[in-house]
């Protein structure tokens, strides 16, 4: 059983995925402190001229990566927790699908790099990872306790997600509490 | 005003009884008989409002309104060759279709007319007074654009248009009201012409509409539909065709209209019912069903709105009908609706 600590929720696989946290690997570490991979985004803001800044989540990378033989599918996992928002915690962002997208196309790039480089420690894992049929997508959600319209919210999400995902929208969806999944989330003591 | 409907053998209908209030929204699939009901209460109400250059009697007769019913009824469905006979249901054998509408305005308008007679209508009730306004009605699409010559062009060559499109256009086509009434007429223009920022003009055989900023008349046929859809409406309180004593019949507001416009539509609706206007709209937009329901529930029970649901039963079309939109059955977009959350929203991922 594979079990994570994600900020404030332990997260449990199933025992027969292989899952990476990804940023924990020296794989992503280096990538990350490579300055070939700093790369800044431009973000117009309304009203404002538009200007090269570091996005918040630009030098974020995916949370899991998890690799599930029996049905050949590579999963990029993203959890998100918003449930402090109104605690001065994180807001949910208006480009949340937008970040996630790029997240998961560095962690593609990055398991791609890492396929060829047998030095690198995600090697072994990217090799079989990159042989998938499927690759999927998910963000688990946990949306702000003063926004109880998650349907309406979720599907707002789910649409800019599928428009950013292109060929990966098809089977990659935001997850939020009203929906069973594979994986166990569980709220830890603080 | 339409108190009632009691129809039997009529098109899709074997037997349906409607109730009507002041705002009556109808919903349900395709070939439900949502437009065969506006098409027939309109018709109903057209005829008891002959034109002013029509020579009619004081009070509606039988002989009268026998020969005008079928007129009426065979412009606005177009059946082959003008025979109302296949109006009437279909079904093995013959079938007598039967209508019966209560009008507040004194008494009812009961006919029958069978499948095999192809243009015989046989009065039963007649109303003990006309109607004092014509009704309008609002085809699925706008007709600012169409006006130019279309009533002549509708009077003297074979179209493939209904007589609803005609008959509006003819009102369309009617100069703005001055005078005392005018008074009235803002009360119900200003807030719509408000929401949509423009007014339609007249100018020889051509509408315009004239933005409010940029001040500018651009010709109708150059403005996006929708918003010459809402100019129509503006249009024909402006000149008075729809006022408090009057009847609006819209068929789908909704089409062509983007959400944002949509939202405009149910206000409209409201404030012409609250306004006196006896309105009736068929609609497949669960948009528009639910912002309309939202507004009545902030508002009360003004004005007194029916929603009713059309549904496919053994025997013919069911209706479901109440005071919101919960009452009124099965709502096929809504259902079509969650249909589409549960394939874009999965509530189990399975790997």
């Amino acid at each position: 059983m594979a079990a994570f600590r994600e900020e404030r929720q332990e997260i449990v696989f199933p025992d027969d995925w292989e899952v990476v946290r990804y940023e924990d690997s020296d794989h992503a570490r280096r990538l990350m402190q490579n300055w070939r991979f700093k790369i800044r985004t431009r973000k117009a803001k309304v009203g404002a001229p538009s200007e090269w800044t570091p996005n918040p989540l630009s030098q974020a990378v995916i949370d899991f990566v998890a690799w599930v033989p029996a049905s050949a599918q590579l999963l990029l996992i993203e959890i998100r927790d918003y449930r402090q928002a109104t605690a001065g915690g994180d807001q949910v962002p208006a480009e949340l699908a937008d970040w996630v997208a790029w997240k998961a196309r560095d962690a593609m790039a990055g398991l791609a790099v890492a396929a060829t480089c047998p030095e690198s420690d995600l090697h072994d894992f990217a090799r079989r990872a990159l042989t998938a049929t499927r690759v999927r997508v998910f963000v688990d959600v946990k949306w702000p306790p003063t926004d109880p319209v998650t349907a309406n919210r979720r599907r707002d999400q789910q649409l800019n997600l599928s428009q950013k995902l292109g060929p990966l929208s098809k089977d990659s969806f935001i997850i939020d509490p009203t929906v069973t999944v594979p994986w166990q989330t569980k709220d830890l003591a603080q | 005003m339409i108190r009632t409907l009691h129809v039997e053998n009529f098109t899709v209908f074997s037997d349906a009884e409607f109730d009507f209030g002041a705002l009556n929204v109808i919903h349900g699939e395709n070939s439900t008989g949502k437009t065969h009901v506006l098409k027939l209460l309109y018709s109903l109400l057209a005829t008891l409002k002959p034109a002013p250059n029509q020579p009619s009697p004081e009070s509606p007769t039988k002989s009268w309104l026998e020969p005008k019913l079928a007129e009426v009824l065979a412009g606005v469905f177009r059946p082959d060759e003008d025979k109302i006979g296949r109006l009437a249901r279909r079904q093995h054998g013959r079938s007598t279709a039967r209508v019966r509408v209560e009008l507040d305005t004194g008494g009812s308008l009961a006919f029958t007319f069978s499948s095999q007679h192809d243009k015989a209508v046989k009065v039963d009730e007649v109303p003990t007074a006309w109607i004092q306004q014509p009704p309008i009605y609002l085809p699925t699409r706008e007709l600012l654009s169409v006006y130019p010559g279309f009533v002549s062009l509708f009077e003297t060559r074979a179209i493939p248009f209904d007589k609803t499109w005609r008959d509006t256009c003819a009102y369309l086509g009617a100069a703005v009201a001055r005078g005392p009434k005018r008074k009235e007429i803002a009360a119900l223009l200003k807030p719509l012409e408000e929401a949509i920022g423009c007014q339609a003009e007249l100018k020889g055989d051509r509408f315009y509409v004239t933005m409010k900023e940029p001040k500018a008349a651009v010709e109708a046929d150059m403005v996006a539909e929708g918003l010459r859809k809402l100019t129509m409406v503006a249009r024909l309180i402006a000149n008075g065709s729809l006022d408090d004593k009057g009847s609006l019949f819209w068929d789908e507001p909704e089409a062509n209209l983007n959400p944002a416009l949509i939202r405009e539509v149910a206000p409209i609706l409201l404030k012409l019912a609250a306004g006196g206007v006896q309105v009736f709209t068929a609609t497949h937009s669960l948009f528009l069903l639910v912002e309309i329901d939202l507004l009545l529930r902030a508002r009360g029970v003004n004005p007194a709105a029916r929603f009713t649901g059309l549904t496919r039963g053994d025997d013919g079309i069911v209706v479901t009908a109440g005071s919101d939109l919960a009452a009124s059955g099965d709502v096929a977009a809504l259902r079509e609706e969650l249909e589409q959350s549960d394939r874009q929203l999965p509530s189990k991922v399975e790997i």
